[in-house]
């Protein structure tokens, strides 16, 4: 397993208020989390907001019904201002966490997501051979 | 697909020699000696590499026993870029509906 860093960045535009309450409300959530093809039912959402409290939350895979759960805890909470959360290793992701940044740029949320874990490596090598410039023609090749 | 067999793909594909071979395979089925050419390499060593993605199933050989030309299997390359794929961009895609959800709610549109 490797340790790894990494932030995701984005600007949305809404107040702080707004965003720190479509990550915190189950009902608002479960309308967002988790990729393209895949949706959250709410009753798989469970958030106990305050450092100590579980974040439990289930993808499922729209086409095949897969099941994807998540089982985390909250680690900080400082509303609005940033939220922090853990897991143990789980589908072959390593323990980790996240810290929710929320920046407030008047009328508009820069949200920081800073993850901090440990990853397969074997996943990890062929993330970074995948910039690979060789790599990146024979993918381009193969899924054309 | 396993998570087993994604790893035994993944471990074929963290070799630079494999990904070569891989990349001449794209351009069209080849024999060992014409993928052992490009290489300082001993035509054991070439094999070597080629069981190895043969067995993650990156590539098939042909039967007759003289020639047994390789071919890719582009599928299984496929299936794991799929994965990758989806674990890097979770949160892009996630907050891409977050963004909409976000949208919706300032647009103060029923059932919000």
């Amino acid at each position: 397993m490797t340790f790894r860093e990494l932030d995701i960045v984005r600007v949305f535009e809404a107040p702080v208020e707004l965003v720190w309450r479509a990550w915190t409300d189950p009902d608002q959530i479960a309308e967002w989390w988790g990729p393209a093809g895949m949706h959250t039912p709410r009753e798989s959402v469970e958030l106990d907001v305050r450092p100590g409290g579980v974040f439990r939350i289930t993808m499922v895979q729209t086409d095949t019904g897969a099941e994807f759960p998540s089982d985390m805890r909250f680690t900080a909470v400082d509303e609005p201002r940033m939220l922090a959360f853990a897991w143990e290793g789980q589908r072959g992701i390593g323990a980790g966490s996240s810290t929710i940044t929320f920046k407030d740029l008047g009328g508009k949320t820069e949200l920081t997501n800073h993850y901090a874990g440990y990853i397969n490596d074997m996943i990890q090598s062929f993330m970074v051979q995948g910039t690979n410039q060789q790599f990146d023609k024979l993918f381009a090749y193969l899924t054309k | 697909m396993a998570t087993d067999q994604l790893s035994v793909i993944f471990g074929a594909l963290a070799d630079p020699t494999r990904r070569d071979i891989l990349a001449r395979l794209a351009e069209g089925d080849a024999t060992v000696n014409e993928l052992a050419a490009p290489f300082a390499m001993t035509l054991p060593a070439i094999s070597k590499h080629l069981k190895v993605l043969e067995r993650a199933g990156l590539i098939s050989r042909g039967r007759e026993a003289q020639w047994r030309p390789c071919k890719l299997e582009a599928d299984s390359l496929r299936q794991a870029s799929e994965w990758v794929d989806r674990y890097r961009q979770f949160w892009e895609s996630s907050y891409d509906k977050l963004d909409a959800h976000l949208k919706r709610l300032m647009k103060g549109s029923p059932g919000d």
